[in-house]
């Protein structure tokens, strides 16, 4: 429980705290020496984007409220998630990730969508990553989101990803762009945020088992 | 004889007597024949020397090329180890897909006990990083000094590189990364990571949050170079704020022939052939040369380290070039097999 408390305080302050993150990070970055004007151009907004991305501190006393049972959900399977690596002989193998994934599935028999991401929390998420991705000096983002996305990454096919189940091994990875990670509230290091088409997936980041899903979390990821 | 029959003759003439133009960026050296291959690099003694691949994880003739000719490099240009820049291992890596897929084409290199360190890309399944002859120590981002004949891990002087999942650029790495930079005392610093800062690619292009992001950190605590994947080409930067210079070295199994755009911050770019880099260090001088899988140099020079005295980047060529003789590899249109490297 302890673990818990001290999980959704650090929610809260990850709120609070936008301001010095950005302070921290976001160093302004003019464009290198000899970049064509439309790259340099670009790099500017976006550099400009981040620095104001981090700058967001997002306050509402509700939304605050929300995080801290999502903070509460994340810390529990974090737990599930270390009891079942300590079982494991050779943690460090891919074997073992396969076993741990089984165990973790086992446990979380039950387990179902929202269940993490509840429906409180959801209008939170959809409005910081909107944040991120939407508009002109968006593009980088979005372009980046839509790389390797299962599903809208021309270069790849569609995958179904459902709860409990494991990230298919063949399917890609988008990458999730710096200024949405760092607006979204905090993981422990076995959770990542993954985008599948316009979902948002929490995977498991050792037993890569999909842990919950939330639905058309990013808007319309058109680059164009 | 009149003017009438001299025109031609002139023309002859000329056509013989002038040089063959330089190639233009973006890559004249079209798959061809085997070339004679040379080595440009000085293999000066108590020199850092490493090779660079990237993107090895496509199954392709061009993959299994690149691997031969890097081990044929080898034999010339003893290096210790190799980054590979991510994407190296394509779907399931189970025991016999990562011998099918990886052990097998490299495995004159790993026999000779050349040690790989691994990035994570985007087609690279996350628990990669517990394979162990990817040396990833089970993390998505870590770092090893390598000094003169081998790599010593976390400890200081020399050079020190660092690998970095640029696809999942959360603030525990950064707060890692700055960490780890701000602490070292290395003279050259070297990152790599997956996807590129500077690209001309058409594919892909700059990961311009990435930059936005890691660059002032590489600014200040004084980065030297960076080497990068992700698009199916070569490209060298010129030198970039804090005169780093950024290399994409994509194209050790896949490719994608003519997505170089050429832009201003191209110094050099070659996109018609799958390629590798081998790279020596010694003192405040990085020599670097890119090779086709043919044998071609499509690239080579020296960079000076950025804040060292007189630090300027320069294109000029190290050392006489070395003749390397090594087993000829066919292009991909030539279907008879290569034979087998020395």
């Amino acid at each position: 429980m302890d673990d818990h408390a001290s999980s959704a305080r650090r929610g809260a302050a990850f709120l609070l705290l936008g301001p010095v993150a950005a302070l921290c990070l976001a160093v302004p970055v003019l464009a290198g020496p000899g970049q064509r004007p439309q790259e340099k151009s670009e790099a500017e907004k976006v550099a400009k984007k981040v620095q104001k991305a981090l700058g967001t501190a997002h306050q509402a006393e509700e939304e605050r409220e929300a995080l801290r049972h999502f903070q509460e959900e994340v810390a529990e399977y974090a737990d599930l998630h270390a009891r079942q690596l300590a079982k494991l002989e050779n943690q460090d193998s891919v074997a073992a990730q396969e076993a741990l994934a089984r165990a973790i599935e086992a446990k979380r028999e039950t387990a179902e969508q929202g269940d993490i991401f509840r429906p409180e929390v959801q209008p939170l998420f959809r409005r910081l990553i909107a944040e991120q991705l939407k508009g002109p000096d968006s593009i980088d983002a979005r372009k980046a989101v839509v790389e390797g996305n299962p599903g809208l990454d021309r270069e790849s096919v569609p995958i179904v990803v459902g709860i409990n189940s494991v990230y298919p091994p063949d399917a890609p990875r988008s990458t999730v762009p710096p200024s949405v990670l760092l607006i979204l509230p905090p993981l422990p290091a076995c959770l990542h945020y993954r985008f599948v088409g316009r979902d948002l997936v929490l995977v498991d980041a050792v037993a890569q088992l999909i842990v919950d899903i939330l639905p058309a979390a990013a808007p319309d990821l058109a680059v164009k | 004889m009149n003017r009438a029959r001299m025109g031609p003759l002139l023309v002859v003439l000329w056509l013989a007597l002038c040089p063959a133009p330089p190639a233009p960026l973006g890559g004249a050296t079209a798959a061809q024949a085997p070339v004679a291959r040379t080595l440009t690099l000085p293999l000066k003694d108590d020199s850092v020397r490493f090779a660079v691949v990237g993107d090895v994880g496509r199954d392709s003739k061009g993959r299994s090329d690149v691997a031969k000719q890097v081990a044929a490099f080898h034999d010339e240009f003893p290096f210790n180890f190799v980054i590979l820049l991510g994407d190296n291992v394509y779907g399931a890596i189970g025991p016999a897909d990562v011998r099918t897929k990886f052990e097998a084409p490299y495995k004159p290199l790993l026999d000779a006990g050349v040690v790989f360190h691994a990035v994570l890309g985007n087609h690279d399944n996350p628990n990669v990083r517990f394979y162990e002859l990817f040396n990833m120590g089970g993390e998505r981002y870590y770092t090893f000094r390598a000094s003169k004949g081998g790599i010593t891990k976390l400890t200081e002087g020399g050079v020190r590189f660092f690998a970095l999942d640029t696809g999942y650029l959360d603030k525990p790495q950064l707060d890692w990364l700055e960490k780890e930079l701000s602490s070292s005392t290395s003279d050259w610093k070297i990152l790599f990571f997956h996807h590129p800062l500077y690209s001309s690619g058409g594919t892909h292009g700059s990961a311009l949050e990435s930059r936005a992001i890691l660059e002032p950190l590489f600014v200040r605590y004084g980065v030297s170079a960076a080497f990068s994947g992700h698009d199916h080409l070569y490209e060298r930067s010129k030198p970039q704020k804090g005169g780093i210079v950024y290399w994409v070295s994509g194209g050790g199994g896949s490719l994608r022939t003519g997505d170089l755009r050429v832009t201003d911050t191209t110094a050099k770019g070659f996109d018609r052939d799958y390629h590798f880099m081998i790279v020596e260090i010694a003192g405040d001088e990085l020599y670097y040369q890119a090779i086709s899988r043919t044998g071609a140099t499509i690239d080579s020079g020296l960079l000076r380290r950025p804040g060292a005295a007189a630090a300027e980047a320069s294109t000029a060529p190290g050392p006489a070039p070395v003749p390397v003789s090594s087993p000829a590899i066919s292009p991909a249109s030539t279907s008879a097999p290569p034979p087998p490297p020395r």
